[in-house]
């Protein structure tokens, strides 16, 4: 350890900066390897791209023309993370109609057919199923729905997982290995020694306490935010330069196809509808972005692109009703002069030496389906640097629930929770929804649903306030999918903000507050998308919110 | 049979129509109201305003039509109410079966524990306990255990579903028994919203019990709206006022009079008061997108009438885009905002009146909704000079 001046012993070994699946990836690898860790996250797990991506995890066959290493990796890697979260995973196969063009649609077909053909030697490492080419019958059969005109169209098999849950499987994985994890605390300096890294100094965003912490190594792993992160060590923004760019997706009520539908946009973009969870998800566009990470939003030109194109193939979509949207930033390599489609995938590690901050790394691009190859990669470097020679482990040892599988009718069995919730509960928790169950059995008032949408039921609330860090009804919202559904909010905000003010033992107002928060910033999210259907559902969550609270603005008599 | 009385249509069975149709009777109208589905009213949470003063012109008549409705109480206020999720705020009218709190400052409120999904009463307690109200009046919560309350299997009852269960005689006398034993030495008590839909459960327990007794709010689709539905069926038969239920397609102006198509049939009317909600209850529309809507979406009523639209004081056009309005930009207030155009109940259109939320321009709570029905009634029952 001869790079470390033994001066005073560091707080800890590394500290990493940033709450997604990079940091949190770094920050589970780091503890699995017996280094300790800090992690600090300006907002929440998974706020920024890796809990508003459309969680899947594919090679992309986007990418397999220009980029296939990156097709390779991902695949390859996919298989790890399937291994790992095997409860978060949803399959995702996919039908690409080819319809009646003047460009021949047979050649297309045949095209179709020979490009999916060369993405099937990858499908093994991810347990996908080869391509099967269909006829005009076939997609008819599978999907009514979808425009008359199609002469066939060929079949092609993804996974899918929880972006946000994910996150918070390694983020409670380190923390049981002994990590900490500071979430709403932004870094307002990154300490330096002459030209080495010392620390960080942060600020909790919430209490408004500060402080500092030391380390020998600081990793910075905030995708998007990375260049301005490099600021707070005082280095250029371009020493750690990425291409924002925004990626949208509009969340749709229920599932309405059985199967996702690959189409293709106005400009000849790749977009999608699939079945997500219990609704269904349009994306995605890729935009360069230069507003505010804090505050990224989809608007009304993003959302109509996509209902333009989904439209054309499966029309129903525009009768739909959209719930919501989904705006995130993708930390893409930079490169000048590109077509944003065009831009790698890969991903890189900045040593930030050359420029004079020693110990201090960026990690740089990369996707959610390598994340956990790519957290390997910048803990490999960190653990040489200090000397630590522990094996990998991150492809073998099972997140938190990932361990064994558990009947959901069994969980809910003998107590006042239905088989829905169950198994909703399951696919978030795994082999921990246990722990949620015990919850009700020791007090049984915790098995009322607060949520009805998703559905919710308030020991996992409390579950999430005490075990996994929730802060705001946002973070719950986050961790559950609470208040994600179609009445957006409407009858369980302002319950959570009470158990959350409960849970927190903070005043009433606080969780008052949170829940306001949550519904103006919900209201925002849907207001690009709200077409006929929603508006009623608006107007009715206006009215709701003005009745339990009266005038908002008005001061308590 | 000739009937000299003028004839007054009310379209619109919510808080506005019924009280339109009140109105317009007592002012010695024929009235016919039309009610097509049910709207917000049917969804309100059981408090009556947003807790700002009222204007001076919501008095007496008002106060009658509660009285009326024999489910309101208005004009003894303002009210303390508490809500399902345990905040509590002050309101000039409530649904009588919400637990009054004001004067009850100071003292010692039993909050009845049983098991339901609306409903924890240890939650409730604390929140209330916490609030500023509680700690400036030095009025305690308590939890008051009843786990007979409820059967286990009724967690999960939709609250108007177990609203229901308590109109049952012996269950309202289960109820005041299981009460009579938590009650400890409370001096009020609240319970969660499933007090009854048709017969007053909390004035029959406050009365059987010697202490007050009421619940909180509701959550849309809860037991309040429930109730004013009970109370308006009441009200209207009551007061002979023929309602009959379908939907209207068109209100049309004839000389001396309109024509209104309700289903098959055109019925004659010298006036007419719309009182069909807002974007919520389905009285004002947004189009959608789609090539059956040439010209892009818009808003526009439910039903065909000599009306104009109008929002923030103009009226409303085509939006130039084919896609659609563009909430990003307009703001969702927009949709409590826009309504029909009309300067104190008329429409430009003479014998045409609004009420209640269809109106533009109009703050939106049953208060308010009942208050412009009554104005609309009076106006439409009026021979005009």
């Amino acid at each position: 350890m001869s790079t470390v001046s033994p001066e005073s012993e560091p707080d800890v070994d590394v500290i990493v900066i940033g709450g997604g699946v990079n940091g949190t990836g770094v920050l589970r690898d780091c503890a699995l390897r017996g280094l300790s860790a800090a992690l600090f996250e300006r907002n929440d797990i998974a706020f920024g791209a890796s809990g508003n991506s459309s969680g899947m995890i594919h090679g992309g066959p986007r990418y397999l023309t220009y980029d296939p290493d990156v097709t390779h990796t991902s695949c390859l890697d996919s298989g790890h993370i399937q291994r790992i979260a095997p409860h978060l995973l949803f399959r995702i196969p996919f039908l690409v109609p080819v319809h009646r063009s003047r460009f021949g649609s047979r050649l297309a077909l045949h095209g179709y057919d020979a490009f999916f053909e060369l993405y099937d030697r990858y499908q093994p490492l991810k347990r996908g199923r080869p391509h099967v080419r269909l006829n005009a019958d076939d997609l008819r059969r599978l999907e009514p729905g979808l425009q008359a005109d199609a002469v066939g169209g060929v079949t092609f098999d993804e996974w899918g997982i929880d972006g946000v849950r994910l996150c918070m499987g390694s983020a409670v994985d380190a923390i049981e290995r002994g990590a900490k994890v500071h979430v709403h605390t932004t870094v307002m300096e990154v300490m330096l020694d002459g030209e080495r890294v010392r620390g960080v100094r942060w600020r909790d965003r919430i209490s408004g306490e500060t402080g500092q912490t030391t380390a020998r190594v600081v990793v910075n792993a905030t995708g998007a935010w990375a260049p301005v992160t490099a600021t707070l060590a005082g280095l250029e923004p371009r020493v750690a330069r990425i291409r924002p760019g925004k990626g949208i997706h509009v969340f749709l009520d229920r599932r309405l196809t059985n199967y996702a539908i690959a189409t293709t946009a106005i400009d000849g973009r790749q977009v999608f509808l699939m079945p997500w969870q219990n609704m269904s998800v349009l994306g995605t566009t890729d935009d360069d972005y230069y507003g505010d990470l804090d505050e990224v939003l989809a608007n009304g030109d993003e959302v109509r692109y996509l209902m333009q194109a989904v439209a054309r193939v499966f029309p129903s979509v525009s009768q739909a009703r959209a719930i919501g949207t989904w705006g995130g930033v993708r930390p893409t390599l930079y490169g000048w002069g590109v077509n944003e489609d065009k831009l790698s995938r890969e991903h890189e590690i900045v040593d930030h030496k050359k420029h004079g901050a020693d110990g201090l790394y960026s990690m740089i691009g990369g996707k959610l389906a390598s994340y956990r190859i790519f957290a390997e990669e910048m803990t490999d470097v960190v653990a040489e640097r200090l000397g630590n020679t522990a094996p990998k482990r991150t492809h073998s040892s099972p997140l938190p629930g990932g361990d064994e599988t558990v009947d959901p009718f069994s969980l809910c069995a003998g107590i006042q929770l239905d088989a829905l919730a169950a198994s909703r509960l399951e696919y978030r928790h795994g082999s921990r929804s246990p722990r949620v169950i015990e919850r009700i059995k020791r007090c049984p008032p915790e098995a009322r649903v607060v949520c009805d949408c998703e559905p919710v039921t308030e020991a996992e609330v409390r579950y999430v306030v005490e075990g996994e860090m929730a802060k705001t009804v946002d973070d719950v919202a986050r961790r559950t999918r609470l208040g994600l559904g179609s009445c957006g909010g409407m009858r369980c905000a302002l319950r959570c903000g009470a158990i959350l003010a409960d849970a927190l033992d903070a005043d009433p107002s606080y969780g008052q507050r949170s829940a306001l928060t949550f519904l103006r910033g919900a209201a925002a999210r849907r207001a690009s998308a709200v077409g006929s259907l929603q508006a009623r559902q608006e107007a009715l969550s206006l009215a709701t919110l003005s009745s339990q609270l009266g005038f908002v603005e008005k001061e308590e008599r | 049979m000739s009937d000299e009385r003028r004839h007054v249509v009310v379209v619109g069975g919510g808080i506005a129509g019924v009280a339109a149709a009140w109105a317009a009777q007592r002012a010695g109208a024929r009235v016919t109201l039309l009610h097509g589905a049910a709207g917000a009213s049917a969804l309100y949470s059981g408090a009556l305003d947003f807790g700002a003063k009222p204007s001076e012109r919501i008095v007496s008549e008002l106060a009658h039509f509660a009285t009326a409705l024999g489910c309101w109480s208005y004009g003894g206020g303002p009210y303390r109410i508490a809500t399902e999720t345990g905040l509590c705020r002050s309101v000039h009218g409530r649904d009588s079966a919400l637990l009054d709190l004001e004067p009850l400052a100071g003292s010692r409120i039993g909050v009845v524990g049983a098991l339901h999904s609306s409903w924890n009463a240890a939650l409730v307690a604390r929140q209330l306990g916490a609030s500023s109200w509680a700690q400036q009046t030095g009025t305690e919560f308590v939890v008051l255990p009843a786990p007979d309350l409820l059967a286990t299997d009724e967690l999960a009852v939709p609250v108007y579903d177990l609203a229901a269960r308590f109109d049952a005689p012996q269950r309202l006398q289960a109820l005041c028994a299981i009460l009579e034993k938590a009650r400890g030495d409370a001096s009020a008590l609240l319970l969660g919203p499933w007090l009854g839909l048709a017969m007053d459960v909390a004035q029959q327990a406050t009365q059987t019990l010697g202490i007050p007794v009421g619940e909180s709010t509701s959550a849309p689709g809860g037991v309040a709206g429930a109730r004013f539905e009970r109370a308006r069926d009441r009200l209207l038969q009551a007061s002979a006022i023929e309602a009959r239920t379908g939907p209207v397609q068109r209100v049309s102006a004839e000389s001396g009079g309109f024509s209104v198509g309700f289903g098959s049939e055109d019925i004659s009317a010298e006036a007419v008061v719309l009182a069909i909600g807002g974007v919520a209850a389905g009285g004002i529309l947004l189009d959608d997108a789609r090539p059956e809507h040439p010209g892009g979406a818009c808003f526009h009523a439910s039903l065909q009438a000599p009306v104009t639209l109008e929002l923030d004081g103009k009226p409303v056009e085509r939006v130039s885009t084919l896609h659609g309005v563009d909430f990003c930009l307009a703001g969702l207030g927009t949709l409590e905002r826009v309504g029909i155009a009309q300067r104190r109940g008329k429409t430009q259109e003479p014998g045409l009146f609004v009420a209640g939320d269809c109106a533009a321009g109009a703050p939106r709570s049953a208060l308010e909704a009942a208050h412009s029905g009554i104005r609309a009634g009076v106006l439409a029952a009026a021979r005009p000079a």
